[in-house]
């Protein structure tokens, strides 16, 4: 691999970088000023809140469990993916 | 005897300051464990520095918890553990197809993974790669999700995640909102690669099952989240 190589990598990827941060950079300024619908509860409506959440406590824990394992997997599975897919197949 | 009822409130002055002080300092450790947390996943969904990101984490995760030892404030470990994976989840969705949709595809790294990728999974990325007009993928229904998904889909969803684990209202509403986007994507995609499934997994060592493993669990998110979405209590999003 010779320095153009690398050179041109360094731009490409850079240039991606950029380009994704600057959609990100976009929608960070849209969504925090476009909320669909703004809300403050009153006392009765945050009992009523309370009252709700917790008809679906089992719902809610069994959520949160599968959302674990989802977690854990994707982050196991992106800490693996990477070295598996150069060692095994190469640079082209 | 005033002298000593004067030491004395002085005396809980200080005890009062002291906790005060230690309090605050629980809770600049928890901001900063939250920092380091939403990071974390970030650089998980990086897919390079995956195994970096995940120690980031970690120590993100290690320094809430500390804090919350010492009394500081923080969300619920459930609220926590639901943006982490969003913000995963996202992550590797938007820099990957990124790094495929934009000038990334031409670089040894880009090309490398991504047709490493097809070898193993989505035959779609190994044929004809780099070979239509936009480059990267060649598989014009992969190319129409990527579109979609990166300028619009992913970006919506990070920042709505971003928002969603600050307690923000406008990030528990946008979440929902990009979470029912995505299980409209989820559906897309999975059409284009049913109706090119000789290609896409006929072709390549683990086909199904590999896409299953490494794909389609984490896109099953919306099936388990959005009903927890739906049913959360809304006034804790200020």
């Amino acid at each position: 691999m010779n320095w153009a190589v690398i050179w041109g990598d360094v731009w490409r990827i850079g240039l991606t970088l950029i380009a994704l941060l600057v959609i990100l950079g976009i929608w960070a300024l849209i969504l925090p000023n476009l909320q669909p619908f703004v809300s403050s509860f009153t006392p009765s409506q945050v009992e009523a809140e309370i009252e709700r959440a917790s008809r679906y406590k089992l719902l809610h824990r069994w959520s949160v469990r599968i959302d674990v394992v989802f977690f854990v997997w994707l982050v196991v599975e992106g800490a693996f993916l990477v070295p598996y897919l150069f060692t095994h197949y190469g640079l082209r | 005897m005033t002298d000593i009822a004067n030491r004395g409130g002085s005396d809980t002055q200080i005890q009062s300051k002291a906790a005060a002080l230690e309090l605050a300092e629980a809770q600049a450790m928890a901001e900063r464990g939250d920092r380091w947390f939403i990071s974390g996943c970030i650089v998980c969904g990086t897919w390079i520095l995956g195994p970096i990101g995940v120690v980031i984490l970690l120590y993100g995760m290690l320094l809430m918890r500390r804090a919350q030892q010492r009394g500081a404030d923080i969300r619920s470990w459930g609220i926590t553990l639901i943006g982490g994976f969003i913000l995963v989840d996202t992550s590797v969705n938007f820099f990957a197809w990124g790094m495929d949709f934009f000038p990334a595809h031409d670089s040894v790294l880009g090309r490398s993974l991504w047709m490493g990728y097809g070898q193993l999974v989505d035959g779609a990325y190994m044929y004809g790669y780099n070979t239509q007009a936009m480059g990267g993928v060649a598989d014009h229904g992969e190319k129409a999700v990527q579109l979609g998904m990166v300028l619009m889909g992913m970006p919506i969803k990070m920042v709505a995640a971003y928002g969603f684990l600050k307690m923000k209202q406008w990030g528990l509403q946008w979440t929902l909102i990009s979470y029912w986007m995505y299980f409209a994507f989820w559906m897309i995609y999975l059409t284009n690669m049913l109706e090119d499934f000789p290609l896409r997994f006929g072709s390549s060592e683990f086909g199904v099952i590999g896409f299953w493993l490494l794909v389609n669990v984490p896109f099953l998110g919306p099936l388990v989240l959005l009903p927890y979405l739906h049913t959360v209590r809304r006034d804790l999003w200020k």
